[in-house]
Parts: structure tokens; sequence; C-alpha cells
């Protein structure tokens, strides 16, 4: 295993920040934290890596227990702050070096992975730039090949893309994925539900600093009863047809308004194609009809009663 | 008006570090003004100077006579005669003059020679000094009867030197109408002002000017169906009633403090000195706040501009003691005709125009010093903007 | 590794041009403003002639030795040995003397008499002196009606000029060896010290970059298989060395530059200036690890004490040391700023080293108390909450 937290409590005076936080993170998958803000991702990272006292609880990393001066089991992380977290009077290059030398002390070593560094986050152009100079998305890149650059077996990044445009973003993303490929496992935090079903191979939601559920994104979604939305366009469709509707199999909530009209339905099969049936037997004529699956925010919206995003 | 408000919105966002000075230069102003008074020339004859006489031969009735002499302005200080003892007695200022009698002092003073004592005195006591001229005027009295009254007896000589000395000129006081009392504890509270002025004033108004100067807002405000010139208006208002208040504040401090000074003529003219120095002052930050662009250099002008303004004019060091060449810079800078109004005012005890011409003359320089100032900011901004910032 | 962070920390450090600002440049353009407005101080004092007048009156046009005594003293003399004039005299009326002090065109007048009567209508430096002169005149007036009493033929054996020739008798010698005191260099030691003080950036400034509540870079270097003290200690390493340096290039621009004196004991001036980095140093070092408030907070306290300290220690006043050391001695031994003056001072005013090492070792006492107290707040290595 290479991360596993067991019970994690941390208090800021009366607010419980994480209530007996439990999870393990396998080698080479990427570990989503989902939550909304304020859930107690960034606590659990900071607990994790040893910087914040937390009141109970175990945390192994590498099944090592995890300390302040485990340096051993430090060397092998690297870390992406949610806030840019660079020196201003350093150029890119020294930024990058600096941090790199904080583990690989060896000097040709040092310059080779800081140059793959820059490759990778695409910064070749910028890197005698001080920070002040560079643009957002070239920032956050920055920050992350900080972070990367010593090629850790964990890589944690805290809500990398928060305020990033989507182009930076997509290339973070990228960046990821393409980490992950190369043998890192991979922790990511972050309150966009498209990111982490787009990149996760597993998912943690939380909220108030409880776990709500975690597994794979299917897993996640056969958790919930909702199976499928089905929204359609429908020109005068009248009650008795409205109550027949709600008849059909799999259906549980039906809203007609504006000549829309809103299914969803439980889990089940052929609901599109029984549906489509139903408009024709009754001679009911239909424009546009769109089918969505559940995504992590309806995952959410059920086992919470509230939307993930405010 | 919003732009008014707003100015002092952002004013209020500094106030926590415009109040921290406001209220370090107050007990700095305070201190130095109380300072100031406390070295005037009735504290040089009347504080006693701590004296040790160290003598390498016998005692004399001379030095005795020297030494009575002395008592009454000094107090004497028994020290040892080693290099140790005397040095840290003068460190700790358990003595501030130290005088060293030879050996044959006395003998060879009798019979005419040329002879010497040593002295040692803490550096810059006003009282050793005092002491110093003592001791010389006491040894030319007696050299005086020695060369001229041969064969005169040590205790003769000390007789005739003691009747000599204890002549003294008559002096009256003469107090013209309205006048009399010195404003010297005012006056110095005014003079330190220029310094808190500059800092205060640069800090606030440069920050205001930066906002306001900042490209992104500048443009949105060109935009806003408000005119520049309504803007730049309520902007100048605001740097007005901002300077003005800062200065009211001062003034109604200081007629806390000085209760008895403040209500006399010549405060009036301390008064509306500050109050042209402030919109000179005024001036000067307006063009700082066109030159500067960020908050890090803003502190170091303000700092370098009020101590350099404050040293070379004579707000810090009086102006009688710069040299010539200080004082031929100091007069390109307006805080050295603000210094000289304000001694010329508190030396005003009747108020004719031949008294009051000098004053006003220095206040219309620095009035012409804001106009100056003010007109340079103006081609400066112009400029500015022309380039399109 | 530590060899990494010390460089890094001396680019971070040489290049953060704010504080580069307030700890070399500053110091240095203060430095020359003290120059340019004490250079008239030590040099002997330009003497302004008083405005004085006397009243014409008869018995003033009979005494012509009086008239003699304030001829001579109303007009420049370069070949006699009273060669500064003192007075610009005017004869005038009663009526007229009145009016011009109520103009202040002088500052008194004298009316001939037995004594001699000056009016004035204020006291000060420029009445004393005056005073002073007159009664001398008196004085010797007195000592010549003796002689002549006594030996009637002085007057024709030279008693006149004699009483022209007034001397020194005394002469300033120093206890020991030093050069003449000199109360300005007061001033530049304070500079120095305060110089030494405004180091304590370059503490705050290291202490901020590790300590993981206060900034996100310390975080990340929390997270470094770094020991935390190692990185500190490269860090605070770089900071006194470039603060060092600096304050090595402030003596040179005062020793060399503007030629102040600080005695010639180069060794122990140099150990002076580095145990005020040192102290200044762990200053900062200690404010910053103090709390959690802001950056601005932090650095407020750092002028304003840097600034309250170098007052007491006689930066703006030079008399406020010995007024502190009379008054209140505890506050000059507590107060670092005064103690790094003090040491100069001594080392340049006296032959003992007691004093000088007195200061020295109160100054690495406090460094010490320094260092452990900000060893005690940072060598957590959790925080509470970040």
């Amino acid at each position: 295993m290479i991360v596993s937290v067991k019970n994690l409590v941390k208090r800021y005076g009366e607010l419980v920040a994480l209530d007996h936080l439990s999870f393990d993170v396998k080698e080479g998958e990427i570990f989503g934290l989902l939550g909304p803000n304020g859930s107690g991702k960034t606590t659990a990272i900071n607990c994790i890596l040893s910087l914040l006292y937390y009141d109970k609880g175990e945390i192994n990393l590498f099944d090592r227990p995890m300390a302040p001066d485990a340096y051993d089991i430090k060397r092998d992380i690297g870390i992406i702050m949610q806030d840019v977290a660079v020196f201003e009077e350093l150029t890119v290059y020294e930024n990058i070096d600096y941090f790199c030398s904080l583990y690989v002390r060896d000097r040709e070593k040092r310059r080779k992975l800081v140059e793959e560094a820059i490759d990778f986050v695409g910064l070749n152009d910028y890197r005698k730039f001080h920070p002040k100079k560079l643009s957002g998305g070239l920032l956050r890149r920055l920050n992350i090949a900080c972070g990367i650059a010593h090629k850790p077996r964990l890589i944690i990044l805290d809500e990398p893309t928060v305020a990033v445009d989507p182009q930076s973003r997509n290339n973070i993303l990228d960046g990821i994925k393409k980490l992950n490929e190369d043998g890192a496992t991979v922790i990511y935090t972050s309150h966009y539900m498209e990111e982490v079903e787009q990149l996760c191979s597993r998912i943690m939601i939380m909220d108030k600093g409880r776990v709500i559920a975690k597994g794979s994104k299917e897993e996640l979604k056969g958790m919930i009863k909702l199976g499928e939305k089905i929204t359609v366009e429908v020109f005068g469709l009248g009650s008795s047809s409205l109550s027949e509707l709600k008849k059909l199999p799999n259906i549980s909530i039906v809203e007609y308004k504006d000549k829309t009209l809103s299914l969803k339905y439980n889990r089940g099969k052929h609901n599109l194609t029984t549906l489509l049936d139903f408009f024709r037997e009754n001679d009911i004529s239909f424009g546009r009809v769109y089918s969505e699956l559940p995504t992590l925010n309806d995952v959410f919206l059920e086992i919470t009663g509230k939307e993930l995003r405010d | 008006m919003t732009v008014f408000k707003t100015y002092f919105r952002i004013i209020k966002k500094q106030s926590t570090q415009l109040s921290i000075y406001i209220v370090i230069f107050l007990a700095l102003a305070i201190l130095f003004s109380f300072i100031g008074n406390d070295t005037s020339a009735e504290t040089f004859t009347q504080s006693k100077a701590k004296v040790a006489f160290i003598n390498q031969g016998q005692d004399t009735v001379l030095l005795q006579g020297l030494k009575d002499y002395l008592g009454e302005h000094s107090i004497f200080v028994e020290l040892g005669n080693n290099t140790v003892e005397l040095q840290d007695a003068l460190f700790f200022r358990e003595v501030e003059y130290i005088a060293g009698i030879p050996a044959d002092f006395t003998k060879d003073f009798m019979s005419g020679k040329a002879v010497g004592i040593d002295k040692t005195t803490v550096s810059g006591s006003i009282s050793g000094i005092y002491t110093d001229i003592l001791v010389n005027k006491y040894l030319n009295t007696a050299r005086l009867y020695i060369n001229n009254y041969k064969g005169i007896t040590q205790e003769e000589l000390v007789k005739q030197v003691g009747k000599d000395l204890a002549v003294e000129t008559d002096v009256e006081m003469k107090v013209f109408e309205g006048k009399a009392e010195d404003a010297s504890a005012a006056r110095s509270f005014y003079n330190f002002m220029p310094y808190v002025l500059i800092n205060i004033i640069v800090l606030g108004v440069s920050s205001i000017m930066m906002v306001f100067n900042d490209v992104k807002l500048k443009r949105r405000n060109l935009c806003s169906p408000l005119s520049n010139t309504s803007v730049n208006m309520q902007i100048l208002l605001g740097n007005i009633v901002f300077s003005v208040s800062l200065w009211a504040l001062l003034v109604i401090i200081s007629v806390i403090l000085y209760r008895q000074d403040m209500f006399k003529m010549n405060a009036l003219f301390f008064c509306i000195n500050s109050l042209v120095l402030t919109f000179t002052i005024l001036s000067m930050s307006f063009l700082v706040g066109i030159l500067i662009r960020s908050r890090n250099a803003q502190s170091g002008v303000s700092n370098i501009l009020s101590l350099g303004m404050c040293f070379l004019t004579g707000v810090f060091v009086p102006q009688e003691f710069l040299g010539e060449n200080v004082l031929s810079i100091a007069k390109f800078i307006p805080t050295y005709w603000y210094i000289k109004a304000n001694k010329a005012a508190s030396n005003l005890t009747n108020f004719n125009f031949d008294n009051m011409g000098p004053i006003i003359s220095y206040m219309l320089i620095e009035l012409g010093f804001a106009v100056a100032i003010t007109s340079v900011a103006l081609v400066m901004s112009k400029r500015k903007q022309l380039k399109g910032v | 590794m530590f060899l990494n962070i010390f460089i890094n920390r001396l680019k971070c450090t040489v290049r953060d041009k704010e504080l580069v600002f307030w700890t070399l440049i500053f110091p240095l353009v203060l430095a020359t403003f003290f120059n340019l407005a004490f250079s008239g101080i030590s040099k002997a004092e330009v003497f302004n002639a008083v405005d004085i007048a006397v009243i014409d009156n008869e018995q003033y046009q009979r005494d012509n030795d009086f008239k003699n005594f304030i001829e001579q003293h109303s007009k420049d003399d370069p070949a006699g040995e009273n060669d500064v004039k003192l007075f610009n005299v005017k004869v005038v009326s009663q009526k007229e003397a009145d009016k011009m002090l109520d103009n202040n065109e002088i500052v008194g007048y004298v009316t001939y008499g037995e004594p001699l009567r000056l009016t004035v209508k204020d006291s000060g430096f420029d009445q004393t002196i005056v005073k002073e002169i007159f009664d001398q005149y008196s004085q010797t007036v007195s000592s010549v009606v003796s002689i002549v009493k006594q030996n009637p033929s002085a007057l024709q054996n030279g008693l006149a000029e004699d009483i022209g020739k007034s001397r020194e008798f005394t002469r300033e010698v120093r206890i020991g060896t030093k050069g003449k005191p000199d109360t300005t260099v007061n001033y530049f030691y304070t500079l120095i010290a305060m110089s030494c003080f405004y180091g304590a950036f370059f503490g705050l400034k290291e202490v901020t970059d590790i300590q993981a509540n206060l900034t996100k870079r310390a975080a990340r270097l929390n997270v470094a298989p770094v020991h935390k003290l190692k990185a500190l200690s490269a860090g605070l390493l770089a900071g006194i060395m470039v603060s060092f340096a600096e304050i090595l290039l402030l003596l040179c621009y005062l020793i060399f530059g503007l030629k102040i004196d600080f005695g010639n004991q180069t060794g122990f001036i140099i150990l002076t200036s580095f145990a005020g980095c040192a102290a200044g140093i762990s200053f900062g070092a200690l404010i910053g690890s103090a709390n959690k408030k802001g950056e601005g907070v932090k650095v407020a306290i750092l002028i304003v004490s840097t600034m309250s300290a170098s007052f007491l220690a006689g930066m703006m006043f030079d008399k406020m040391k010995y007024i502190v050391q009379q008054n209140v001695p505890v506050l000059s031994y507590i107060n670092p700023i005064a103690l790094i003056t003090d040491a100069f001072y001594s080392l340049y005013y006296y032959d003992t080293h007691t004093r000088f090492f007195v200061n020295i070792g109160l100054l690495s006492g406090f460094t010490v108390l320094f260092c452990l107290a900000t060893y005690l707040r940072i060598r957590r290595q959790k925080y509470d909450s970040i």
C-alpha cells in the first residue's frame, strides 16, 4: 500500500475537520479526493505529510509510519500545493533546481532531472524568467515542475487547477496522466468532478471531514439509485399521458415544464427505447431528446442532499 | 463625490500604518521639544560640573583658591590617578572635567613661567566647557597680578583674584509689551514637524496616486461617465483634505501640549508657516506619486526624502551648526525656509511690518516651491498620459 | 545539500531589492546625510558676531579705555591674539536702543556705569556671551585698579599690553592614548548599530521561509527530506554573510569615504560588527518565529523596535545615550543597539577593554538568548493549523 490512513481525527477547537477518516491508496493508481470547499481535503493531505498535528489516527506511507523526520519516506514524495509556492527572487530554472536539490544531492543527476522537468511542463522558453513575469497558467506549471522534478513515487496534487484557464488545465491533466503512466502513484484533490471523473482510477468523496463514498467511478455511480436522466422537448402533453408516463418501468421522477419533459430513471435497460415507443404509441410529437448518465455530482447530491458545487 | 469617498476608503486601509507613524513621530517630536528646551543657555550656568583634581604635587594656597572659586559651579570628585579608574569615571559620567595639575605647577606659575593644566572632559558636556572657561579666567587674572605686581604672595594673590572675579555686570531683563516668555518648546515642536508631515503626506498621497494611476483602473475611470477633470478635482480635494486634517491634528496637539506658548502671536505664525509648508509637501508628494510605481519604493522614497530634507536644512541639527556648503544646498529645499521663518517668528516681539517682512517672504518662497513642484508634476503626468500609460 | 540550500538562500537574499535597499543603501545614504549635517559641528564652531548697542552717555564718552575695549572687540583683527570679532556695536541713545531691542535688531544694550548694566529681553547663548565678556572687562578693571594701587608704575611697564594677552592655561589631553573626543562619532556608531539590526530582516526572511505555517514555500521545504534546523542554519548563515558584508561595506565607506574615526583596533572593530550582525539576525529570527501574525506586522515591530532602540542609543540626539545611562542604566544594558554603539565607542575612546568586553559579552548573551528562544519556537515540526 502506498498510503494507508486509519481513523484520522483532526479538530480545530470545536470544529471537527477530519472525522475518523480512513482510506488506502494503491501503487500505480490515480486516487481522487473529491469534495466541496472546506470538506477537509487539504487538511487530510497536510496530515498525511505530517505538517499538522492530528488528534487521533494512524498514517503509513510506503508501509512505514509517517513522521516529520521520516526523511526516507519524504524523499519519495512530491507535493504540489494549492497555492503557487516558489521564490520570487529565483528564476524558473533556479527554483526547480532548488527544490530538486532538497531531494537529489548529485549535481549531474539533478541537472538532468531539472531539464526533464522543464521539458515536461513546457517551460523551456521561460527558464531565465522570474516568477513575477509569468502568467497564471505558466506559474502553475512551474509550481508543478518544482514538485515533481525529483521523480517521486508518490505525487500529491492539491487542487492544482484552481483558477487555471482551460488550455493550461488540459495540459496539466495530460501531464498527470503521463506521470502516472511513468509509474508514479498520484493523489489528486479537486472540487471539479469532471476532472476527477476524467482522470482518476479511484475516487473518494468527502464532505464535512467524513468519507461519503469511495470506489471507481462506476462503483460510485452504482451506489446510487439514479441510472439515467432523459430530457425531451415535447409539444402538448396532456395530464393523462403524464400519469401514463409515470407507470413506465424504472422511472422515478417525472417533471413537465415549459415544453420540456425531464425523466429520472432508476437503474435499468432500454429506457430510451421504451420511452420513444411510448411517444409513438400515444402519437405524441417531440423534438430533441437527450440522455445523460449520472455524474459524480448526482452521486454527491443523492448522498448528501446538496450540490457538490456551490 | 464617489471618487472623493473612495479616496478616504483607501486612506482608511492605510490607517494602521499611518497612525503608527503619527504616534512614533509625535513621541519623537515631543521628546525633541523638551530636550531642545533643556539645552538652552539657562542651564549653561546653573548645572554643576563634576570636577576632579589630580594633583601631582602639593596642595597650595593658589590651587585652593582656584578650587574655592570653582566650588560655586562644581562638585569635586575624588579619583585615584590611574588610567582605568579615570576612563571609567569619565565613561560613567562620574566626572566631567579632570584637571591634571603638574607637580611644580604652583612654583612655576608663581615665577611667571609658561605652565598649563592638563584637562580631560567628557565630550560635549556643557558644564565641562564652562568649567574650562572659569579655570582660564582665574589663572589669567592671577597671571596679571604676578606679572605686574612683583613679589605678591599666594595668599594675597588669591584674595585679590577672588575679589576681582566677584565683580559682575548687572543684567536687566526688559519686558516689552506682550512679549517675553519664550516659545521655544513650541518652536522645537514646530521645527520638528516637517519630518512628520513629509513622511505621512508622502505615504498617504502617493498610496492614493498609485491606486488611481494604475493603468487598468485609470482606463476604467476614463470609460465612466465621470469627466476626467472631475475625477482629478476630487482626488485633489481629497489630497488637500487629508493633508490639512493632518496639519490640524498636529496643531491641536501642539495647543494641548504647549498651552502657554500657543496663545501668542508667534504661535499664529508657526501655524500659518506650517500650513504653507503642508501645501509644499503636498505638491512634493503629488510628484512622488506620479514618479513611483511600487509600494516597496514608496517607503524608501518617503524615508530618504524626509531624512534628507530634515538633516540638510536644520530640522534635526540647528542651522547654525551646518557647514556653509551644506547651507548653500539647503537653500534649494523648502524646509530650509520653513525653519528660518520659524526662527524669525519665535523672535518676534512686536508685529510691525519691518519685523514680519522676512517671515512673510520666507513663506512666499515655500509657496514658490509648491507652485514650481506642482507645475513639474503636471507636466510629468501629461507626458505619462501622452505615452498612453 | 547544506551548500545547495546555502547558495540558494544567498541568491534569494542578494536579489531581494527591498532588503538590500534597507540594509545597505539606506544606511549609506543616512551616513552621507549625517556627514553633511555634522561636518560643521566638530569643526571649531564659527562664531557669529553679536549685535549689541551701547548707550551714548557722558560717562561712556569720557572713558576711553572702555571705548577702546568695545572697539577692539568689534573689528576683525587677524593679526592680534583675539582675532575673532565678537560684537557689532552701535552707539545710540537710550530710546533708540529700546526700540532696537524691541525689534530684535540687537540682543541687548550696555549702559555704562559702576557696575555696567546689560539690558536684554531674553536669556540665551548670545546674551550669556555678552555678559561674560563685559564681566571680564569689569573684572580686569578691578584687577588693574588693585595692581596700580600696589605698583603705580605698572601701567608704564606693559600692564595695558598684558591685559590684552589672555592665554589658555588648559590643554586637552587624553587619559590614555586615544584620539581627540568627538561627539559626532556616536551618530555614526549608532548608524552602524542600526544597520546591524536592520539585518534582522534577514533573520525574519529565513524563518518565514522555513515555517510551514507562514509560507507555502516553507511547507514545501517541510515535506522535503531535509532537517528543518539544517535548512534554517544554512539560511541564517547566508543571511549573516550578506549582512556582515554589507556592514563591512558601510564601515569602509565611513572610514575611508567619510573619514570617521574608529580608532585603529581593526580586529576588534570587525568583531563588533560581526557580533552586531549576529545579534540583529537572531533578533529577526525570533520575531519571525514569534507568532502567526502577518509579515507586515512583524516588519512594523522590527522597524519600530529598531528605531526606538536607536533613538535611545543616541542616533537622533547624541546626549540621549548619556541621559539613559544616568537615569535608567538598565535600559542601556538591555538595548542591543546601545551595546553595539558603546562597543565602538569604547574602542575609540578607552585604552582598557573592560567596557568593550562587557558590551560584546552582553551582546553575545542576547544573541544566544534570541537563538535559543527561536529554536524553542520552531523546533516543533508539526503545526496546529497552516
